[in-house]
């Protein structure tokens, strides 16, 4: 079991005429081979930038760097544009929220896969239409020769990502990076589109990226999980470490405000206060103090770093934790 | 505020190129004929000063005549950017009052006047103009009135939109509900709010307005002799364009260049509005 | 299939109320013309009673509402009267002169079209740059000069001076008789500079609408999805120019009318022998008849134009008409 992908020290900020606004700082992990890391945090927390950051695909504005990204011995730092072009799609795969939106809607599906799997995969086209329909079927999309003419408009959202995912697929990722696969569909999709996705995961023997705000999904899916906070990682664990002994305040309040599915229980929800502050004034010391219900004096200046606390792996950046 | 929107003005890209150049045309327009106070348009009888080419004694050149180029474009300048002016606020005020109408009173009123404007602007308006033109005396007043009474479709539509989504706001319903009489709060709650995107539309208008005005006059159909506007200056130029391309050049350039000001100018409006919205 | 024929037949019926509109207002700013119809066509010295007995004949002593059935009448078997200045049939005149017009407007239509949208599209993929800037301006510039001077400094310019092009008619009389290809491309020739100067404005605005609308189209998020799949920034952009077409054809059809009566002073100064020529000649002259018509059969073909870009968007836009 290899590492697929490393990253080190990665900071992203954006930078306008008058601010700079720090959307990542300073975000280390690794993701092994065959394994789904979660990535979960309130929206803003910096989950999609980093993403981002990894593909090198930023606004214009954007601007990245790292001490370390290392995809499969590669290093993504220093490649260059036509070797990023080669990776992007062939071995990092990007599947988005919104999948209407990552289609484009005057090209039928059938034009878009076609376009992947002839520039991309360099079939001819006869063998690109097998190809097409074959991967329409596996994603259950049911009369795929006839709807390879139809535009996204036509489809259902939930079509629509089977779509997506069946483009993104098509080239056959070592690495899948899912932001949100699921979040803008019906609630009875998704578990159907989540289970496709796992499904196609372990056939393919890829590694995945789970971005996601919902806790529900991370919890089913992962192996690993990460929990990010105004661009940093807070807490790194596995779903038990991290649903069960969660050691970061955060990761606690998080959990906490999850609706209990049993109305008998009596519903403690115990919301966290505040707003998430604006990555424009970002607090001194640890960035959470604002919003911890056990922050202490020091917090405000001493910056933690993430440590060892418990279990082997079970990682959390508070000076609390470890101490209860 | 107020800073923050004349920063966004001048950081319009060439804003202030805009802002300097008209201020030099307009300047030139309405202090030059003082400071030149020579009749431009008088005949000069030495014949040796027939077409001359641009130089220290005629910086423009000369016509056909021997007129000062120079001279004639100052004078005209104003004839330009009057009836320019002129024939917008004439536009200005009929696309308001139509607009303000059909946005206001919707239903079949505003299906009626929006088809009618529909209509208008599938015409080619220029060609509708030089017949009018042909038909009718031609004169500073007329031009003026058939300019504006032509080209005020844009303006109207734009006033509509703005005063459909005005009218379902808070403060729209809530003066209605003080029981102000319908007039009052079409003109004195809605109208002032939905002129600020229509007042951008009205400056570049100006410069769309002088460039008809130079259609007109060029072909013999606009301003008459003795005013004469830049478009005016043209009408003979083509005749010869070989012996003196002057002719053609300097009256022209002062059209192009004016419209190009204003436009960069607009544009500068434009940033200024929309970035404190 | 059949709801494209129905809405063609609706957008034929919209027509109308423009055209009866110009035929009632060019019918009725003749007959406010000054001077009698008939006082050119006859001997000074003819007989009183039978210039009564030709207006009678003529229906020239009817109401004016049964004159303009009348007229209206004749047109519909295409009957447009006869030139003042000439005697000759006005359609017949107008006619003869409709290819050379024809060829003129869609010669700079298909300039404008494609150099305005590599322009923009050129434009938007370089933001932010220096080029982009300076392109952007360029646009501003040439959206300012006023067409038909534009003519006349490409005259001055081109032909005067460096005498590359000639600068007047449509043909060189010398190639009478000689092989067909060689007239046409010395027609070719005589058209350079008069497409160049009526196609250089709405370039520009064509270019300044598409460089906006591709400017919001490169941040969607299926371009960024697009490049995520690896596709090569060439297929990136013709994603965005896919989707740039449709706002494209609605500028198009409302350029039009300013296109048409542009292409007119164009052919006046440049003695191009098309019904702009006519129907200049006709305005000097007082030539009501001419005048009229020529502003009718103006007035079809832009309804006739606009109907065309209207069936072209239908084409281009697969989320109307064909989802039915």
């Amino acid at each position: 079991m290899g590492t697929v992908l490393q990253v080190a020290g990665l900071r992203t900020h954006f930078q306008s005429a008058e601010h700079r606004i720090t959307a990542v700082d300073g975000v280390s992990f690794e993701i092994a081979q065959n394994e789904v890391l979660g990535l979960v945090g309130e929206s803003g927390s910096g989950k999609s930038i980093t993403a981002l950051s990894i593909l090198k695909l930023l606004p214009s504005n954007g601007v990245s760097s790292a001490d370390v990204m290392q995809f499969q011995g590669d290093s993504l730092l220093t490649a260059s544009p036509q070797r990023l072009r080669e990776i992007r799609g062939k071995e990092i795969g990007l599947i988005f929220q919104n999948p209407l939106a990552a289609l484009n809607p005057v090209l039928t599906v059938g034009e878009q896969l076609l376009e992947t799997l002839t520039l991309r995969g360099g079939l001819s086209k006869r063998e690109a239409k097998e190809k097409a329909i074959a991967l329409l079927d596996q994603v259950n999309i049911p009369d795929a020769a006839r709807r390879l003419g139809d535009y996204p408009h036509q489809f259902s959202l939930g079509m629509c990502q089977r779509i997506v995912i069946a483009l993104t697929l098509s080239l056959t990722p070592k690495l899948l990076i899912a932001d949100e696969p699921t979040a803008s569909l019906d609630v009875t999709v998704q578990a159907q589109v989540m289970a496709l996705l796992k499904d196609l995961q372990r056939q393919h023997q890829m590694s995945m990226l789970l971005i996601s705000h919902d806790l529900g999904v991370i919890a089913q899916n992962c192996d690993r999980v990460m929990v990010m906070y105004l661009g940093r990682i807070v807490e790194i664990g596995t779903p038990e470490d991290i649903f069960l002994t969660p050691k970061h305040p955060y990761t606690q309040a998080l959990i906490r405000a999850i609706p209990a599915t049993d109305p008998r229980q009596k519903q403690v929800f115990d919301a966290l206060k505040g707003e998430i502050p604006s990555p424009l004034a970002i607090p001194s010391g640890c960035r959470f103090h604002t919003r911890c219900p056990m922050a202490e004096p020091r917090c405000r200046q001493e910056d933690p770093a993430l440590r060892a606390c418990g279990k082997a792996g079970h990682l959390a950046a508070c000076v609390l934790a470890g101490g209860f | 505020m107020i800073s923050g929107r004349v920063g966004l003005f001048f950081r319009t890209p060439g804003a202030w190129f805009g802002v300097l150049v008209l201020g030099l045309i307009v300047g030139l327009a309405t202090v030059g004929p003082l400071v030149f106070s020579v009749d431009p348009h008088g005949f000069n009888l030495t014949v040796s000063q027939d077409l001359q080419a641009p130089g220290t004694a005629f910086w423009f050149g000369s016509d056909d005549l021997g007129r000062d180029l120079f001279l004639r474009c100052v004078h005209a300048a104003r004839i330009s950017l009057m009836v320019g002016s002129a024939a917008m606020l004439v536009a200005l005020l009929i696309g308001c009052g139509i607009g303000l109408l059909s946005g206001y009173v919707g239903g079949w009123v505003d299906g009626i006047l929006m088809r009618f404007v529909d209509v208008l602007m599938g015409l080619p308006m220029l060609m509708v103009l030089l017949i009018v033109q042909a038909i009718f005396k031609p004169g500073m007043e007329s031009v003026i009135l058939i300019i504006g009474v032509s080209g005020w479709m844009g303006i109207a539509r734009l006033v509509r939109a703005e005063t459909m989504s005005l009218r379902e706001r808070n403060f729209v319903l809530v003066a209605r509900a003080r029981g102000l009489s319908e007039w009052r709060v079409a003109l004195h709650h809605i109208l002032p709010n939905a002129m600020r995107p229509v007042l951008v539309s009205a400056f570049l208008g100006i410069g769309h307005a002088i460039l008809t005005e130079s259609v007109l006059s060029f072909l013999g159909l606009g301003i008459q002799p003795p005013n004469v506007s830049w478009g005016g200056l043209l009408n003979n130029s083509l005749s010869f364009i070989r012996e003196a391309p002057w002719m053609t050049l300097f009256p022209g350039g002062l059209i192009a260049l004016t419209i190009f000001s204003l436009q960069l100018v607009g544009d500068g409006l434009r940033n200024s509005l929309e970035g404190d919205r | 299939m059949r709801s494209m024929w129905r809405y063609l037949l609706t957008r034929l019926l919209l027509g109308i109320p423009l055209l009866i509109g110009i035929t009632a207002v060019s019918f009725f700013l003749m007959k406010m013309a000054p001077g009698d119809p008939l006082a050119h066509m006859m001997d000074p010295s003819i007989n009183p009673d039978m210039l009564i007995q030709i207006r009678q004949n003529l229906g020239l002593d009817l109401p004016w509402y049964r004159q303009y059935f009348h007229w209206l009448r004749a047109l519909l078997s295409g009957n447009l009267g006869y030139s003042m200045l000439t005697g000759q049939s006005v359609s017949e005149t107008l006619v003869s002169r409709l290819p050379a017009t024809l060829g003129l407007s869609l010669a700079s239509l298909l300039v404008t079209l494609v150099g305005g949208t590599i322009w923009g599209l050129f434009t938007a993929w370089k933001s932010p740059h220096w080029i982009e800037k300076s392109l952007s301006f360029l646009a501003i510039l040439c959206l300012s000069l006023p067409t038909f001077w534009l003519g006349m400094v490409l005259i001055i310019v081109f032909s005067l001076q460096l005498d590359w092009f000639p600068s007047s008619g449509m043909n060189d009389p010398l190639l009478y008789g000689q092989p067909f290809v060689l007239r046409w491309q010395n027609t070719l020739w005589h058209a350079v500079l008069p497409v160049t100067a009526l196609s250089i404005g709405s370039m520009a605005a064509i270019s300044r609408y598409v460089r906006y609308e591709a400017g919001s189209l490169f941040r969607q998020p299926f371009v960024l999805v697009a490049r995520a799949r690896g596709l090569s920034e060439r297929r990136v952009t013709y994603h965005v120019w896919r989707n740039s077409l449709l706002p494209m054809i609605t500028l198009l059809g409302l350029e039009l009318p300013g296109l048409v009566s542009g292409a007119y002073l164009i052919e006046y100064i440049f003695s191009w022998p098309g019904m702009g020529q006519v129907l200049l000649s006709a305005v000097f002259a007082r030539d009501y008849p001419v005048m009229m018509g020529g502003l009718l059969m103006t007035a079809v073909l832009i309804v006739l134009g606009s109907l065309l870009a209207d069936l072209l968007y239908r084409v281009a836009d697969p989320r109307i008409g064909k989802s039915v």
